[in-house]
């Protein structure tokens, strides 16, 4: 009898546990392999993939489109990525948003929305992050695939006992070898994730890109938020923009990349090509450790009062009250923030302007939310249609 | 590099070998609490050799 | 209901959970997951396969980290090098009784520095050096703590230490610069048990302590002893000098290479698969909490109790903290085995980022807090592993008391460290 019942145990065990690795697997595999539909705006030049850049990464997950637009003048190049880490939604919604509405009159723009795919095709362990949000549009919901701040260890196994920062040498943590902003400017027989930074700055070299721009969000407990983050030759352009943004629509700081901190976009772009690079920061409360019920809505909402009462012990770098920070407020802030930084880029360089148009504000992104802004991909016709 | 897709290949080996000891594990034991926790943690590392997490 | 209603309900919920099942004679792993599965249950009302799953994942790449070095440290037992090891330290230095004290220790430091796990450090070497030091004069009483309290903080020495790595993953802090402080913490720890219980003594009888030793194999020497350890050294190194050239190996490979090295340098031959099965079997318990603790730490992180507990701890006055976390962190190391990292690690590192204190040197410091816990109930998972690998006759407080002194230390020093982590900043590096 006493056989039989641990028989039994057995045996119901093993079917719970194969029943859960069933329903687990399906739902990481239907995570992992859903594909955002993108339309691009009507005036896109020309969409290329990141391996048309460096072919190593032809057929892998990290073979991104590229977006180009090219006004009918000349002028300067500008190279905007999203998705760099992709537990930031504000990044990739921004980038797409451009995508799909943007018109440029003088000069290039060229935008990737997921910068490191791989990233985006796993959420951390241990911190329930919801696996999809949903933004509304006027023709219904539109779904995102929800990452994370690393590659997928699926895409890049193991990680070294330390990771050796190429080519500083700068000693990092381990895992950091899988995050795309600490891996620039890239290796050629690196990681997948080196390899990617390393196409990258193949393409800032081919299209002979004049400015590069890396979006971001960040925890409340972060000293680094609500910032331009600027590489030494950017300075100029970044606080003119700071200071413009924070008398007329929102308070942005500005700040130096510090020379010593390697494998940063904003300092290794600006270091190993023609290229100026920013950095963007806005608040994504999400991230805050002391953060509470972890669901889409807090994503999307950024209200959480475990977050407030934090502040209230001045804990954080950034204000929230019970508005939170919702996604439309990050969205809106780095869509103002990009145009910005053109306007004050053309400003700077008369002979290379870039002008664009189609991109709401601030003001316009909050009024009518992030989702007025997306396509809807069933009516749009079928060679403009991207998958992300 | 072709080194590093061989010790890629060795990580799913050595995945693939624990599963499999603990797998013997839950048949072997007489203990049905023990045989409980061996089914959970077996999890991960059938998944991961799996290639689905 | 309001989200500090709900978050405390997850706690009472998780800890009745834990509680019952305790009560039921469910061993603490099951109980851990058994209150993780409540708090899924009770939050979203409905069983989140992905959640339970995902966070069956949290520690993956740390299992594989412990289990392969266990093997390796297996491998070196069974081949007879351990035994060589202590059998050469005793007949060459049994005259010297404070040098041979100070090499035992070093011995018993190895295995848990390795694997970041102090059972590992018991089962390898506890019993060899533990007859040792009852020949040394040293009372069983106090050979048990000493054995235990070495292994404690062989646990916490560097390279790997498991607290720190856990806590460090959680806050996105490099698991870089705290060799130095962990040294230093672990090394003096272990040197004052060592030398305030076992310091007084005869001389030992070296005949009778050499015929109470196993044999080593025929044929064992230093340089096959050595050798894995020069190998396994040489493999850290060098990722680190040519870290383009090389392929990335990570540290379980580097374990496993190690091992085969060991395997082929054994006088006598190994049954390697049992000793792997063998290995695997003896960390069941460790890898099954590490495992379970995951599930538990996305249960929390989901329904809001996490960030209660951190919104707790990082709103507490630091002068509360320095005087309370001497006792807090092994009593709730005792309660709660590694899950204690990241649920209190984690928003302690963010409180002592926030009030510019040195997180490396206040990490380590709570890093080598919590092993000395390990003796405690409910687990004491490393103090029951001793008395039961050196057959102690007495009652399990008597093994309790006679650590107290030196664990008391040990916490002193530790919370000296948190205290003045900004003057010791100095110790940070590699
Ligand atoms: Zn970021």
């Amino acid at each position: 009898m006493k056989e039989k019942g641990l028989a039994t145990v057995k045996v119901i065990a093993i079917c719970l546990s194969v029943v859960a690795m069933i329903l687990a697997g399906a739902a990481f595999y239907s995570h992992r392999t859903y594909k955002e539909p993108v339309v691009a705006s009507e005036y896109v030049t020309q969409v290329k993939k990141l391996s048309d850049y460096f072919p190593d990464l032809k057929g892998t997950v990290n073979d991104c489109n590229i977006y180009i637009f090219e006004g009918s003048e000349p002028g300067g190049t500008v190279l905007l990525i999203g998705g760099t880490h992709p537990e930031e939604p504000g990044a990739n919604l921004t980038a797409e948003l451009i995508v799909e509405n943007l018109r440029v009159k003088k000069g290039k723009v060229i935008v990737a929305i997921r910068a490191n795919r791989s990233a985006s095709t796993v959420t951390r362990p241990g911190d329930a992050y919801p696996q999809f949000y949903h933004i509304e549009t006027p023709w219904g919901v539109k779904k995102f695939r929800m990452g994370d701040r690393w590659s997928n260890p699926l895409d890049s196994w193991p990680d070294p006992e330390v990771y050796v920062h190429y080519p500083s040498r700068q000693m990092l943590a381990y895992m950091d070898i899988r995050n795309f902003n600490r891996t620039w400017p890239g290796r050629k027989n690196g990681t997948i994730t080196e390899k990617t930074n390393y196409a990258f700055m193949q393409l800032i070299e081919k299209e002979k890109v004049d400015l590069f721009i890396d979006l971001h969000e960040a925890e409340l407990e972060y000293p680094v938020i609500s910032t331009i983050v600027s590489h030494q030759r950017g300075v100029d352009i970044a606080a003119m923009t700071s200071m413009i943004l924070s008398s007329t629509e929102f308070n942005i700081g500005m700040e130096y990349s510090p020379k010593e901190l390697h494998g940063l976009s904003h300092r290794e772009v600006g270091d190993h090509s023609r290229a100026i690079s920013l950095l963007y920061e806005a608040p994504e409360p999400f991230l805050d450790r002391v953060r509470g019920i972890t669901d889409e809505r807090l994503l999307l909402t950024g209200k959480d009062p475990f977050v407030m009462k934090a502040g209230e012990f001045g804990l954080l770098y950034e204000n929230i009250d019970e508005n939170g920070w919702p996604i439309d407020v990050r969205v809106g802030r780095h869509a103002s923030t990009f145009l910005t930084t053109l306007e004050m880029w053309s400003e700077f360089h008369p002979d290379l302007p870039i002008v664009i148009e189609g991109i709401p504000r601030y003001n316009d992104v909050i009024a009518n939310g992030v989702g007025y802004y997306f396509k809807d991909p069933s009516a749009a016709p079928e060679n403009r249609v991207f998958y992300e | 590099m072709f080194l590093n897709a061989v010790v890629t290949f060795l990580y799913y080996v050595l995945s693939a070998f624990i599963a499999f000891i603990i797998l013997r594990n839950i048949i072997k034991t007489k203990s049905a609490q023990e045989a409980v926790l061996y089914c959970i943690m077996i999890i991960p590392f059938v998944l991961r050799v799996l290639r689905l997490k | 209901m309001d989200m500090y209603a709900h978050a405390t309900l997850i706690l009472v919920v998780i800890a009745a959970t834990f509680t019952v099942a305790k009560l039921f004679k469910l061993s603490i792993e099951l109980s851990m997951f058994a209150a993780a599965i409540a708090a899924f249950v009770v939050h979203t009302g409905n069983l989140p396969i992905r959640h339970i799953v995902e966070g069956a994942f949290t520690y993956y790449d740390v299992c594989l980290i412990f289990i392969t070095a266990t093997f390796f440290m297996s491998v070196l037992k069974e081949s007879g090098g351990i035994v060589y090891m202590v059998r050469s330290i005793v007949k060459t230095f049994h005259k010297h009784r404070a040098l041979c004290l100070f090499l035992l220790t070093v011995v018993l430091l190895i295995p848990g520095a390795l694997t970041g796990s102090g059972a590992a450090t018991v089962l390898t070497v506890g019993t060899l050096v533990g007859t040792v030091l009852t020949y040394m004069g040293i009372s069983e009483r106090k050979t048990a703590a000493i054995i235990f309290l070495c292994a404690a903080m062989s646990a916490a020495a560097p390279p790997i230490n498991l607290w720190a790595m856990m806590a460090a993953a959680g806050s996105n802090m490099p698991y870089v610069g705290f060799m130095g402080p962990l040294l230093v913490l672990s090394v003096v720890g272990a040197l004052f048990t060592m030398f305030y219980l076992g310091g007084k003594g005869k001389v030992v009888d070296l005949d009778k302590t050499l015929r109470e030793l196993p044999e080593p194999p025929e044929g064992m020497n230093w340089f096959r002893v050595g050798l894995p350890f020069a190998v396994l050294f040489l493999l850290i190194i060098a990722g680190r000098v040519w870290p383009f050239d090389m392929p990335i190996l990570g540290l379980p490979l580097m374990f496993v290479i190690s091992a085969v090295v060991a395997i082929l340098m054994s006088p006598k031959k190994l049954k390697i698969f049992a000793i792997a099965e063998e290995t695997i079997h003896s960390l069941i318990p460790l890898v099954g909490i590490m495992i379970v603790v995951g599930v538990l730490i996305q249960s929390m992180a989901l329904s809001g109790a996490r960030g209660l507990i951190s919104l707790g701890v990082v709103t507490l006055p630091l002068w509360v903290l320095f005087g309370t976390l001497w006792i807090i962190l092994p009593v709730s190391e005792g309660l709660l085995q590694y899950a204690v990292a990241p649920l209190l690690g984690v928003p302690l590192v963010l409180l002592f980022n926030m009030k510019a204190m040195n997180p490396i040197i206040a990490l380590s410091a709570m890093a080598v807090m919590w092993p000395v816990g390990d003796s405690l109930p409910p687990t004491a998972v490393v103090g029951r592993a001793t008395v039961m690998e050196l057959e102690f006759k007495g009652r399990y407080t008597e093994f309790l008391k006679a650590c107290i002194v030196p664990s008391l230390f040990i916490l002193l020093v530790c919370t000296l460290f948190l205290i003045f982590s900004n003057q010791l900043s100095f110790l940070v590096a590699g």
